[in-house]
């Protein structure tokens, strides 16, 4: 029944966003914004895009193809900066993981900055039951919390939603005036957070990049909540996919630049904060401790498909999000997953099963912008097309599409056949015609009255 | 088996690609725009960068001068309190001119604990590197006064030497890797705190500074 | 001077739905100096049951192409994304198969119409006129599996007083896809309609695409909108302006078997 459920929420829900105009112009907007300034930011900045693609991409498979090495390397290193590693397996442990250290800490409030590995375990929601507190800080993140939804992209977590709409919510929720603009909005999360930083018992963080040789932890951002969330607080938790690992510092020349033109569109992001360990000897401030918890929940189930591992190449830009035709139409929410887009229609089955999220790849008309796209050249497209094929091999397509085919397949190898099944067809189409009132929108097209074949016949003959 | 083992003996279980030649370095000059050029070129870029990211770039021929601009430049700021991390080359600067001195709280490393850092309008840092490229600064905990003076107060001054200013982001990870290894944090600053989280508009100082300034001495 | 041999490959939907378009592609090429045949065993390169996932039914159906064409030599198709399909797909659909190198070899000698025109240098065999404004759209499959870039363009500023457009920034796919339009027929409709917004922003009096199968959507999205743009195919129109120097309406289905 799940099955079911999922997919034909699916539908329904894109089917709605796609009729939605408003929704559409939001996003079309935000969308050909993000277009005009990367194609400025990429031209400005570099020579060759496609080579700078070529080496990510190879820095990206190396890490993956010795990732067990590396990441005992990275735990190495970031135990003697004195951090503590922690592994979860899955989400479960992930959380408990987290809400052993609050409690240990006796934390009350928890504030955190954006971060798609907590959102992919639901961690709010979990320490929250626990009677802990938790704050977002990143604006976007502090919008949709408010709003009680969950991200809509993974990089700009409060797209779909106008200024109006926000000036409401802050209205209700924070006492912000009404007629806010965009700039007494940001200030009015300025000042609701201000507080936040210095009394949290515990930050959260993400981790954009985890560095082997370093054992540092890497996040960039633009509004300095992040720094705020790694720097006040007295603990430090950070929750990153195994995957998120680069060989050494100096990766960061190319996977900083890289990531902030293909993410924001901008040449760096505002702040890439390097953290080593909590509060070093020589340091003024920083937290007492640091947990850093490597989450594979499905990733090391990826990294086993040859095929698929180029998946966990993803520096999760959310570059194909705003290529995808798809995802512009329907936005993020539709998907009802962690990483919506393409990149989530390809991972997302693998991670919580095929069965139930089987239907994710068909939505999608294979153009291809996605992979053209994206800076770590994950062939997103052909992913899509090989869920397709796992989900038809593994007797997951349900009967019709599979009856169907083996029709069209039966009656495509022979012309006579053919021509057997189109005059049913077009008995079909036109019993269908009389029988049912133009209830649809779209006309199925009308075969025509003889096919090429047949008319080149008589032609060729009367030549 | 912890689950420690177990992923990794997942991980371990996987077959792995046949070959996988050690990937290619970063070929900088291939894939970025050549930022070269003699020290004042590297300079100017460097402003050029940070002035178009809304940063204020200020030049001082030496720490006499830097003292005038540091003067000037927070006086702008409404008599809000002002800390600076006691740093040598900002020493050097406040030791030229008693007024500035004065208005700078330079609080011993030591004793720097839980200062709260919300009663101040502007905190002074020193840089390691100032990237020419990007009009980046980067910045270590040890050598900027700790993780929270260079973002908590909104106002957020910077003092280099011209020395320290280097063509790319790749030169400037070098030098860190050098000198700096044992280091806690570091940060790389690209202009001032901005958000873009409300229909793509920018607003400065979303969570950290507002403004961000740069002095240059030499 | 004898003439080159060319082979005719008609997509399933040029066969069963726009048997116009095939027609119109033999004159244009006979115009161009070729020996045009036709195998009409032919039925479909698989795509439809490959794109779906289901590439037993796409391997049934891609075996009888590959011995319909086996030695055909040059084949010319009016679709970009059949053609890849043989080009690109068909090495792998045809992976450790009995004939895949047939299969593969097939792919070498496939095209689609523009490339085929520009690879042969015979841009100038066009010759037409017609008087003006086309908006071309070139299907995301000859763009970005074909990587053709402005074969289509090239051609069309052949004609005299037609002035050529397209629109600016990325491409946009038009939301065919195949059984994605069947599957996601609201979200196929909004991008249909998003695609055809752009062309009528540039004012054109034709949408002129490359592939039968954005056609049938677009055609559909105008039907369903009431709406009187023409859609055609390069080679319905270039048959069009070739023959009549016509500076009128562009019709739609026009041209019956006349060869």
């Amino acid at each position: 029944m799940l099955t079911l459920t999922e997919h034909g929420g699916f539908r329904k829900r894109a089917a709605a966003k796609a009729r939605d105009p408003v929704h559409h112009e939001v996003i079309a907007k935000a969308i050909a914004s993000y277009e005009k300034a990367f194609e400025q930011t990429r031209a400005a900045q570099f020579t060759n895009w496609q080579q700078a693609r070529d080496l990510a991409a190879g820095i990206k498979d190396e890490v993956l193809a010795r990732l067990p090495e590396y990441l005992e390397q990275f735990e190495r290193n970031a135990t003697a900066q004195g951090a503590r590693v922690l592994w979860a397996e899955d989400a479960d442990q992930a959380r408990r993981h987290v809400v052993d250290i609050a409690r240990e800490h006796g934390a009350r409030l928890a504030v955190k900055s954006k971060s798609m590995a907590t959102e992919e375990i639901d961690l709010n929601e979990t320490l929250q039951r626990r009677g802990i507190e938790v704050l977002e800080s990143d604006l976007g993140e502090l919008i949709v919390q408010l709003a009680g939804e969950k991200p809509y992209h993974i990089v700009t977590p409060a797209m779909h939603r106008t200024k109006a709409e926000i000036a409401a919510l802050f209205h209700e929720k924070l006492g912000v005036d009404l007629d806010a603009d965009p700039q007494g909005l940001t200030m009015a999360a300025r000042r609701h957070l201000r507080q936040a930083f210095t009394q949290a018992d515990v930050g959260i963080t993400g981790a954009n990049f985890l560095l082997a040789e370093e054992g540092a932890v890497v996040m960039v951002e633009n509004e300095g909540n992040g720094r705020l969330t790694m720097a006040c607080p007295r603990v430090h938790v950070v929750v990153a996919g195994i995957e998120k690992i680069l060989p050494r510092l100096s990766d960061l020349a190319l996977f900083l630049p890289l990531l902030a033109t293909s993410g924001t569109a901008q040449a760096m992001t505002c702040y890439a904060s390097i953290v080593r360990g909590p509060r070093q000897p020589d340091e003024a401030d920083g937290p007492q401790r640091m947990v850093i918890i490597l989450l594979d929940n499905g990733r090391s189930r990826l990294l086993s498909s040859p095929l698929f591992r180029q998946s966990l190449r993803c520096i999760r830009c959310g570059a194909c999000l705003n290529a995808c035709p798809v995802f512009r139409t329907i936005g993020g929410h539709a998907y009802h997953t962690t990483y919506p887009g393409p990149i989530g229609s390809v991972i997302t089955p693998h991670l919580r099963g095929m069965g139930r999220w089987r239907h994710l790849a068909d939505a999608s008309s294979l153009c291809g912008a996605c992979t053209d796209v994206c800076p770590v050249r994950i062939d997103l497209h052909q992913l899509l097309l090989a869920n397709r094929r796992e989900a038809v091999r593994g007797g997951k397509a349900g009967w019709f599409w599979p009856a169907a085919m083996k029709l069209w397949a039966w009656a495509m190898r022979d012309r006579g056949r053919l021509a057997r099944l189109r005059d049913w067809g077009i008995l079909f189409e036109r019993l269908g015609r009389g029988a049912l009132p133009a209830a649809k929108r779209r006309r199925v097209p009308r075969l025509s009255r003889k096919t090429f074949a047949q008319l080149w016949e008589k032609n060729e003959q009367s030549r | 088996m912890n689950s420690r083992d177990k992923i990794l003996a997942r991980l371990r279980a996987t077959p792995r690609p046949a070959e996988c030649a050690p990937a290619h370095r970063l070929a900088d000059r291939a894939i970025y725009h050549d930022c070269d050029g003699g020290s004042e070129e590297l300079i100017a870029r460097f402003g050029a960068r940070l002035t178009q990211l809304q940063g204020e770039f200020h030049r001082a021929a030496d720490v006499k001068a830097a003292a005038e601009v540091l003067l000037r430049i927070t006086d702008d700021s409404a008599g809000g309190r002002c800390i600076a991390h006691a740093h040598p080359l900002i020493r050097s600067v406040l030791d030229q001119n008693e007024r500035l001195a004065e208005g700078i709280e330079l609080p011993d490393p030591g004793t720097l604990d839980s200062p709260d850092f919300a009663q101040y309008e502007i905190g002074i840092t020193a840089a390691d590197y100032l990237v020419a490229r990007t009009g980046g600064i980067v910045l270590h905990a040890a050598g900027a006064g700790g993780r929270r003076m260079s973002v908590l107060p909104p106002f957020h001054i910077v003092l280099a030497r011209r020395d320290q200013v280097v063509s790319s982001l790749d030169e400037a990870l070098a030098r860190i890797r050098e000198t700096s290894s044992g280091s806690g944090y570091g940060t790389i600053i690209t202009g001032p705190s901005r958000t873009g989280d409300i229909e793509k508009i920018i607003i400065l100082g979303a969570h950290g500074p507002k403004r961000l300034a740069v002095v240059l001495i030499g | 001077m004898k003439s080159e041999k060319v082979s005719l490959f008609i997509p399933c939907i040029v066969d069963q739905v726009y048997p116009e378009m095939g027609f119109a592609m033999a004159r244009v090429l006979r115009r161009c100096g070729y020996d045009v045949s036709y195998d009409p065993r032919q039925t479909c390169c698989g795509q439809p049951a490959f794109n779906a996932g289901h590439w037993d039914q796409a391997l049934s159906v891609a075996e009888v192409f590959v011995d319909v064409f086996k030695d055909a030599g040059c084949i010319v198709g009016p679709s970009g994304s059949c053609t890849a399909m043989v080009r690109n797909y068909y090495p792998r659909l045809f992976e450790s198969h009995p004939k895949r190198e047939t299969a593969t070899r097939l792919g070498e000698n496939i095209f689609e119409f523009t490339e085929f025109l520009v690879r042969e240098n015979k841009l100038d065999r066009i010759r037409g006129s017609w008087k003006g404004r086309a908006g071309y759209h070139m299907s995301c499959h000859s763009l970005r599996e074909l990587r053709l870039g402005d074969e289509g363009l090239r051609i069309l500023k052949r004609i005299d007083g037609c002035e050529v457009v397209e629109p600016a920034g990325e491409h946009v796919c038009c939301g065919f896809g195949g059984v994605f339009s069947v599957k996601h027929e609201a979200i196929a409709e909004t991008m249909g309609g998003a695609r055809l917004a752009q062309f009528r922003a540039l004012g054109v009096d034709v949408v002129v695409a490359n592939d039968p199968g954005c056609i049938l959507h677009m055609r559909q999205e105008t039907a369903a909108r009431d709406e009187r743009l023409p859609i055609l195919h390069l080679v319905e129109f270039l048959d069009q302006a070739m023959d009549r120097a016509s500076d009128g309406y562009m019709e739609q289905c026009a041209g019956g078997p006349r060869c």
